[in-house]
């Protein structure tokens, strides 16, 4: 293959992965922005009134975008900025920059980074291509509110595959997260201490842990609307109070996704303020503070104010504002101590910094709108008006993207070994501020204009800020020409970097305090021998074609309703089997390695990487399993006419596969001391042991559901009861098969004896797992067969 | 190897779950308190595979807290679920 095309497919490498995450996240920008641009030509001007003609669409039905069409635009157009472009623009940066910060020689597992990135890339190319199918795309709002989500609604293989794009993205985050987490944790240079991480890392850290537990949420919320589309569950029915359900699940990843858009911008603020002001940055430790708090535990407390007007009770609601009110309170906290940063200090106005500026502006005016919004009494005026699209705009656009930008040009003299032109830089700027103001501000005087309606009658109030809104738009959009310019100019006639252009004193810039071989050397247009010969030993195809097998599986799936679609989705299991293989195949003979080094580890000393990185799964794993068991519990409250226990399941049965399942969960821990004591056969024998009790668990549990299933005709979409237990032990199913597979690879990799008393990482690793897959069905168990 | 401490939590997991069993043919299922006792038992049960099958009390604080923080914020999430049309 193409060494060009061989390197960008299957490279492993930090920082070719972080600039494969910017040039993607630019592409489903440019996308969104188009999806707006037709949103707001639609919404320029409105339907004639009758026998009216002039600036205005002939009639409700002779506009711009049809109804369908318009839903569609607005819906991916969200799904697309938030997940697809803003989030992956910051973790291409953290992807790039956090090892060079902290020291590391590459992220803790270059191969899952891969993966996840590809991943991502084709779960946004699998949520667009509905519109090309018949039916469209999903058209319920980012949101997809439940029931706007259902078969019902939003029928078609389209929405269903924009949700399994969702679920291959939130798949992605979440094994991104542990990845980077685990490698702060566990990779850091000799002397990066925790209190010499810089800030930007420091931003990052904090919005790696609001990813970790947010997106499981998702993920869960995800699955159950693919399995009620796909197989036909009752999760989101109506009679289950199903809408509430999905607000819940969605919310609680979706405020949280907020600040995870957000704080990546506010860590390139607090890197670029001190570089550009002369000045330390005010107050460091407040602001850390204050953003582990806003992080930990307050993004999860303010869920429920997206929920104001469902009809929750008047003290959830009451608690609810309250928290979203506190957690502004950090926010001012941050504000003040960058603006205190830059008091009486000498400020260059470079690109980089006037970018940090004008963020810090538009998120004082997101900020102060946000706070109406807490407020439950107010929420009832303003909920589902432009005043809100306005609010969060300011937020996630302005200050988010104002920041990333500035961190775009703070770093391209390291990512491409050459400076920026920076009066096309300064232009940018003023055409993106004026555009941008222009397009949101009028929103906040639409506080009367629903939003999500395709076109609207003539109202003097609303035309002429609809018209301005949408010159704004155009303004704004045709500014990041300007980037795009830019970037190629640099690349093309930009003169060469200096090590250090701006003075700066952080280690991605002065390589020599982390030891780490990095800096600007490494380059977009260009490879330098040494580090194309460092990448080459880390180069692995398994990502790319694990990736591919899933996106091709989910393909198959949404496209069940055709005859092919089956064939797709064994296609597409087949990928991934070849993958996982291939995987394996490259660990039991060490062509992939990454070798550890001498590294700052505390309060991780004495955990194994490997182990520490199966301790965050896990914790990701119970958001998960809790999310579900919740939902059931939420479903089994509300539904009065539930089977009597005992009436359904064979408890007999069930006990005795408890029995199997506990029973198993010995065997691998007996496997896991027998190496700790260097028996290798022992270790074997309990192995194989845990293996077969898995094997029979699954074996019971295949004759149960078959008896469930066809003789008392029990099944998964005959009842919302079918539709729980099927789910969730079919989910804690899936996870034994996992284990299964995982004992395969163990047993033969420990008969080729690469265990040893000193080395035996993957057999403690498997016994967590599996413990975990006993603690959940210790709660299972009594839930679906018990109570 | 010592095998009395894996083999006894074994033992005692699978007794008690015999006894959760046991309690709900011993009642009326739909008690409440045959419920609560049936909770309790699970939430014992998993602690106890917790502490002694994934090791966790060997494990430095830091990792009891991560997998502590994910619970307590599903706990709010799941109450909040549950409450949130309770009058």
């Amino acid at each position: 293959m193409n060494a060009w095309l061989s390197r960008w497919l299957y490279t492993t490498n930090h920082k070719d992965v972080g600039l494969l995450y910017i040039a993607g996240s630019m592409y489903f920008g440019f996308v969104g922005a188009i999806l707006i641009l037709l949103v707001r030509v639609e919404l320029a001007i409105p339907v004639c009134a009758t026998g009216v003609s002039g600036m205005c669409w002939p009639s409700a039905t002779q506009t711009f975008l049809s109804a369908a069409s318009f839903n569609q635009a607005v819906t991916l157009h969200g799904l697309i900025m938030i997940l697809w472009f803003l989030s992956p623009l910051a973790i291409g940066l953290a992807n790039y920059f956090l090892p060079l910060q902290i020291g590391a020689a590459d992220l803790a597992l270059p191969r899952v980074n891969a993966f996840g990135y590809w991943l991502w890339l084709f779960g946004g190319i699998t949520a667009t291509i509905g519109f090309f199918l018949p039916g469209g795309n999903t058209a319920g709002g980012w949101t997809a509110y439940s029931p706007l989500s259902s078969s019902t609604f939003s029928p078609g293989a389209g929405p269903t595959l924009a949700f399994a794009g969702l679920i291959m993205l939130a798949t992605s985050i979440t094994v991104g997260s542990i990845n980077i987490l685990l490698t702060v944790a566990v990779e850091r240079g000799p002397g990066i201490t925790w209190r010499k991480i810089p800030m930007f890392s420091w931003f990052i850290i904090f919005t790696i842990v609001a990813m970790l537990f947010s997106f499981p949420s998702f993920l869960a919320a995800l699955l159950l609307l693919i399995s009620d589309r796909v197989l036909g569950t009752m999760y989101y029915s109506a009679s289950a109070g199903g809408s509430i359900l999905w607000d819940d699940l969605f919310w609680f990843f979706g405020h949280p996704e907020v600040y995870v858009v957000l704080l990546p911008a506010f860590g390139l603020i607090a890197e670029i303020f001190p570089v550009f002001s002369g000045r330390p940055l005010a107050e460091k430790n407040i602001i850390l503070i204050c953003t582990g708090a806003i992080v930990i535990p307050l993004s999860y407390m303010v869920w429920s104010h997206h929920m104001f007007l469902t009809g929750v009770t008047l003290s959830e609601d009451e608690a609810f504002s309250v928290a979203t009110i506190l957690i502004s309170l950090p926010f001012d906290v941050i504000t003040l101590a960058f603006i205190k940063t830059l008091t009486r200090s000498s400020i260059r106005l470079t690109a980089p910094m006037i970018f940090c500026i004008g963020s810090v502006f538009l998120f004082i005016i997101g900020g102060i709108t946000g706070v109406f919004l807490s407020s439950f009494v107010l929420d009832v005026v303003y909920n589902n008006t432009y005043f809100v699209v306005g609010h969060f705009h300011y937020v996630m656009v302005g200050a988010a993207i104002f920041g990333l930008i500035a961190g775009l040009y703070y770093y391209i003299p390291i990512m491409t070994g050459k400076m920026y032109h920076e009066k096309m830089a300064n232009w940018h700027f003023i055409t993106s501020f004026i555009g941008f103001n222009i397009l949101y501000f009028p929103m906040f005087f639409l506080y009367d204009m629903p939003r999500r309606i395709y076109t609207y009658q003539s109202l003097p109030s609303w035309n002429t800020l609809n018209l301005i809104s949408t010159v704004g738009a155009f303004i704004f959009a045709a500014s990041q020409i300007f980037l795009l310019a830019n970037i190629v100019w640099t690349l093309r006639a930009g003169k060469i970097s200096p090590p250090n252009p701006w003075g700066a004193t952080t280690p991605e810039w002065v390589p020599v305090i982390t030891g780490a071989s990095h800096g600007a050397a490494a380059s977009m247009g260009s490879m330098p021998g040494a580090e194309a010969g460092e990448h080459h030993r880390h180069e692995s195809s398994r990502p790319i074609w694990l990736a591919t097998g899933i996106a091709v599986s989910f393909l198959g799936l949404a496209l069940l309703v055709y005859s092919w679609g089956i064939a797709v989705f064994i296609l597409g299991l087949a990928i991934d089997g070849f993958a996982v293989i291939g995987w394996m195949y490259e660990d039991l003979h060490e062509t992939f390695h990454m070798p550890e080094g001498v590294t700052e580890r505390w309060p991780f000393n004495a955990i194994p990487k490997m182990r520490l990185g199966m301790w965050i799964f896990l914790s990701t794993d119970v958001i998960v399993f809790g999310a579900i068991l919740g939902a059931y519990l939420y479903i089994r409250s509300f539904t009065p006419d539930w089977p009597i226990p005992g009436s359904v399941h064979e408890i007999p049965l069930g006990l005795a596969n408890t029995i199997v399942l506990l029973t198993s969960g010995l065997t691998a821990f007996l496997a896991l001391e027998s190496i700790k004591e260097g028996k290798q056969r022992n270790m074997i024998m309990w192995l194989c042991a845990t293996f077969i009790l898995g094997a029979t668990f699954l074996g019971i549990k295949g004759a149960e559901w078959y008896n469930l299933y066809f003789v008392k005709g029990f099944t998964w979409n005959s009842s919302i009861a079918g539709s729980t237990y099927y789910f969730t032990v079919g989910l804690h199913a899936a996870h034994v098969t996992v284990g299964l597979v995982l004992m395969a690879y163990l047993i033969r990799k420990a008969m080729m004896g690469g265990y040893t008393k000193e080395n035996h990482a993957g057999i403690e690793n498997f016994a967590l797992y599996w413990a975990f897959v006993d603690i959940v069905w210790i709660f299972v168990f009594p839930l679906f067969y018990l109570l | 190897m010592n095998y009395k401490t894996p083999v006894a939590v074994w033992l005692y997991m699978i007794l008690t779950t015999v006894g959760e069993v046991a309690l709900f043919y011993s009642a009326k299922p739909d008690t409440f308190g045959v419920t609560i006792g049936i909770g309790v038992i699970a939430m014992i049960n998993s602690l106890i595979a917790a502490l002694f099958l994934m090791n966790i009390r060997k494990e430095p604080p830091v990792i009891q807290y991560l997998m502590l923080a994910p619970l307590a914020l599903i706990m709010v999430l799941i109450l909040t679920m549950l409450f949130a049309f309770a009058q």
